[in-house]
């Protein structure tokens, strides 16, 4: 290693001695070069749908540089190169599918697949949920903000019951292969081994309307598991004619509900 | 006085920072680095290292340590990593520190139900497995691998080493000793050794900390014991050290005479062991062999901690849930970084931010311009003065740019190969891997010619401490701790009068730590039965 090396580095770093308040703009003149991943360049489109349906379809490709190109000047702000995009798009469900259902100049509303899934890192993947998305004039054409609301299209709740009865009855079948057919995980959350405490047992079911998951331990384990928007599409059913009370909480998986939790 | 010398090859050895020489309310490495992360002890970066595998060179070793100064003795909630927090080990393979992989971390802990009664206890039997039945308390998680061909689920379901109650929990004989108690631990925590899918193994779970600092004296007005006779305030009082004597204020640095602060403490670590390829979990970047610099060889390193950005407290008393993006509230990739040159009221910013910013939010600003440094001459008077003590500022601090950008491990200065300056812990994989010595031998790494350790990566012996505090104070610069000659730092012969070369905290390793031979290498953690004598060592 030669001096001339070191202070050819020395020169790139004596620009980083003043630091910038708060807010203001990331990188300035004669900064060194970060390198913190491409910044592809937006390429706005004629329309917001045009635009969104750009990056819906990178989305679905996989390409998440070419999606960056689709954010606005605000989205860029806040992901300020590829990576910290591809690191977002990561906290999501993956895109398999869109829909264009309505638009207007300020909005978009789309119907978006997934390949239904419960996942430690994202929670739910829903079949399929429905997304608005905006974005901005900028550039000469349009571009898109960057995280669009989303809600769930969930099965129907006069499903939860059935799929409750069904994992019920394997397990006092005690047919644990059975049981599990109607789980979307195992082990269960909650009561250790459910399918075997149940077995050979006969409990009446209480086909009472399903309910979002109460406060309680059945709450806090599965918002822990599956992120607070559990609270938004799990339901919990109450079984009752056993020894205590017990509550079974299902998730929507693709069309159906299926058994994530028991708890007593 | 010390007569060693970086070799060629690893050029010579400066850190960047890290010196435990601040007045500031922190601890080194990071158990307490930031006021924010501090009161956040579960989602708290304590140390990062990264090695070549000694034992299996195809492989590398990333170590992601959390929870610092845990006790043993903590049941029946022994410290466990929180299930609300997304743990992550990043790595950059293309230069740039960004990064270009990061592997994610969700725990899940279930209380194990179904006995005839529920007990406030950690387990109610001899524990033969991990999350064995008799275990009340039962944590598994998962991987995921995010890198530019995606996002991977690379593990799930998988087993969490227990805590380490003590010998009933741990049977070992009619007559255990803390020996035999750790052996039996850790006959059930290697269970939890995971293979992993596209190569690799994987551990979490409760260890010994391995880091050796001496937090009661550096952080009393930055006094280094073996010299505090040389401090403002000469010693105020004798105290039996760790070598059973007591300190006269004038001994010859490197004799010994500190105190670890870390002694008896565990800590929790999740460790993976990665595939030095481009396939499956393998670190390097896709095309790239490894071979050198500029065919990928050099990767760089941080771990972090993330939290959903919106809490929502419930007014009825119920557990208060998580919502929204994941946002990053602790880092760590080089040692001491944070605690000790990042000023305090930027620290918890500095978590928050990525080291691909570093330069842009002027931290390598600060990293360039110890202030500790300032503080030798008045902390050491007889000893540092204005004319001694090397000024701030990347003209003035060779070394430690040379560290920032690569340049000590391999690194060009441009071109493929070349690193962008970042807080990274950064390791050439093309150098051959040299084991750590458990007896110190080798603690000092590159500065003993020693190209397998820090800051060539960070193996578990390195004493990061003293490298830091002599390469901070001067030790590499020519006019300073070497003779002025014309060449750059690490390049003169030593100028042995400088202070530099006497600084030291007096731990030369750590006796309590009890490494492994193999991964996962952190030795298992002290049981909480054996903490009624303190400061004993292992049985």
């Amino acid at each position: 290693m030669t001096l001339a090396v070191i202070v050819i580095s020395a020169a790139a770093c004596t620009s980083s001695n003043s630091r910038p308040s708060a807010g203001a703009a990331p990188r300035t003149a004669g900064a060194p070069p970060a390198q913190a991943g491409a910044t592809p360049a937006p390429t706005p489109k004629a329309s917001l749908t045009d635009a969104v349906v750009a990056l819906l379809s990178a989305e679905e490709r996989g390409d998440h540089g070419a999606s960056y190109a689709m954010l606005d000047d605000q989205a860029r702000t806040t992901y300020r190169d590829a990576i910290r995009w591809r690191d977002r798009r990561s906290e999501l469900p993956a895109v398999t599918g869109f829909h264009v259902q309505t638009a207007s100049s300020e909005s978009l509303v789309v119907t978006v697949d997934h390949k239904p899934g419960l996942d430690p890192f994202i929670g739910l993947s829903p079949a399929q949920d429905r997304q608005t998305w905006t974005g901005r004039q900028e550039h000469g054409g349009w571009l898109v903000d960057a995280d669009p609301t989303a809600d769930p299209v969930l099965p129907p709740e006069s499903a939860v019951v059935p799929s409750v009865t069904a994992w019920l009855k394997a397990a006092e079948s005690c047919d644990a292969a059975a049981a599990r057919s109607h789980q979307a995980v195992d082990p269960l959350l909650g009561t250790g081994n459910a399918t075997a405490q149940f077995c050979s047992q006969h409990v009446a079911v209480a086909a009472g309307t399903p309910s979002r998951v109460l406060p309680g331990l059945a709450s806090e384990q599965v918002v822990a598991a599956y992120n607070a928007d559990a609270l938004v599409w799990a339901r919990s059913v109450a079984l009752t004619g056993g020894a205590a009370p017990i509550n079974v909480v299902v998730a929507p998986m693709g069309t159906t509900w299926q058994v994530i939790g028991v708890f007593g | 006085m010390k007569t060693r010398k970086p070799k060629a090859g690893l050029a010579m050895a400066a850190t960047i920072g890290l010196l435990a020489l601040s007045a500031a309310p922190a601890r080194a490495s990071s158990h307490r680095s930031a006021p924010a992360i501090s009161q956040d002890p579960s989602a708290n970066n304590t140390d990062v290292y990264a090695f070549r595998d000694p034992v299996d060179q195809t492989k590398v070793d990333i170590v992601a340590n959390y929870i610092g100064l845990e006790q043993p003795a903590a049941g029946p909630n022994f410290a466990n990593f929180a299930d609300d927090v997304e743990y992550r080990v990043n790595i950059n393979n293309s230069g740039s520190a960004s990064d270009d992989i990061v592997y994610k971390f969700r725990f899940h802990t279930t209380y194990n139900q179904p006995l005839p009664f529920q007990v406030p206890v950690y387990n109610v039997g001899s524990i033969g497995t991990p999350n064995d039945p008799n275990q009340i308390i039962q944590t598994t998680y998962s991987i995921e691998r995010d890198d530019s061909s995606g996002k991977h689920n690379v593990a799930s379901n998988v087993a969490v080493a227990p805590a380490n109650p003590g010998p009933r929990s741990f049977p070992s004989g009619a007559s255990p000793t803390q020996a035999s108690e750790l052996a039996a631990y850790e006959s059930v925590a290697a269970q939890a050794i995971t293979a992993l899918p596209g190569g690799g193994k994987v551990f979490a779970g409760p260890r010994k900390d391995a880091f050796f600092v001496d937090l009661g004296s550096i952080f009393d007005l930055v006094a280094l014991r073996p010299i505090q006779g040389l401090h403002e305030i000469p010693n105020p009082g004798s105290i039996t050290n760790d070598n059973g004597g007591t300190n006269s204020g004038t001994a010859t640095a490197g004799s010994g005479g500190g105190v670890d602060g870390l002694l008896g403490k565990n800590v929790h670590s999740i460790e993976l062991q990665l595939p030095i390829d481009s396939t499956g979990n393998g670190v390097l970047a896709g095309g790239k062999g490894g071979t050198s610099p500029a065919d990928g060889s050099i990767i760089g390193v941080y771990a972090s901690a993330a939290r959903q950005r919106v809490r929502v407290l419930d007014t009825a008393g119920g557990t208060p849930r998580d919502e929204g993006r994941w946002v990053q509230v602790s880092r760590l990739g080089l040692p001491l970084i944070n605690e000790v040159l990042v000023p305090i009221d930027q620290k918890d910013r500095w978590n928050g931010s990525d080291p691909s910013d570093d330069a842009a939010n002027g931290f390598l600003g600060d990293i360039l311009d110890p202030i500790p440094i300032k503080l030798l001459p008045t902390l050491y008077p007889s000893a540092f003065n204005a004319g001694n003590t090397p000024p701030g500022g990347a003209a003035n601090r060779p070394d430690i740019v040379a560290l920032a950008t690569g340049l000590l491990i391999g690194a060009p200065a441009s071109g493929p190969g070349s690193q962008a300056p970042a807080d990274l812990l950064r390791v050439n994989l093309a150098t051959a891997p040299v084991a750590g010595r458990v007896d110190g031998g080798n603690r000092l790494g590159a500065l003993q010619g020693d190209t397998g350790g820090y800051p060539n990566g960070r193996r578990l012996t390195d004493d990061v401490v003293d490298i830091d505090l002599e390469v901070l104070a001067g030790l590499l610069l020519p006019g300073f701790g070497e003779t002025a000659c014309g060449s750059g730092p690490g390049a003169c012969p030593d100028n042995p009068g400088h202070p530099s070369h006497a600084l030291t905290q007096g731990i030369h390793n750590s006796a309590d730590a009890g490494l492994l031979g193999a991964f996962p290498y952190l030795g298992p953690p002290l049981p909480g039965y054996y903490q009624a004598q303190p400061g004993a060592q292992p049985g």
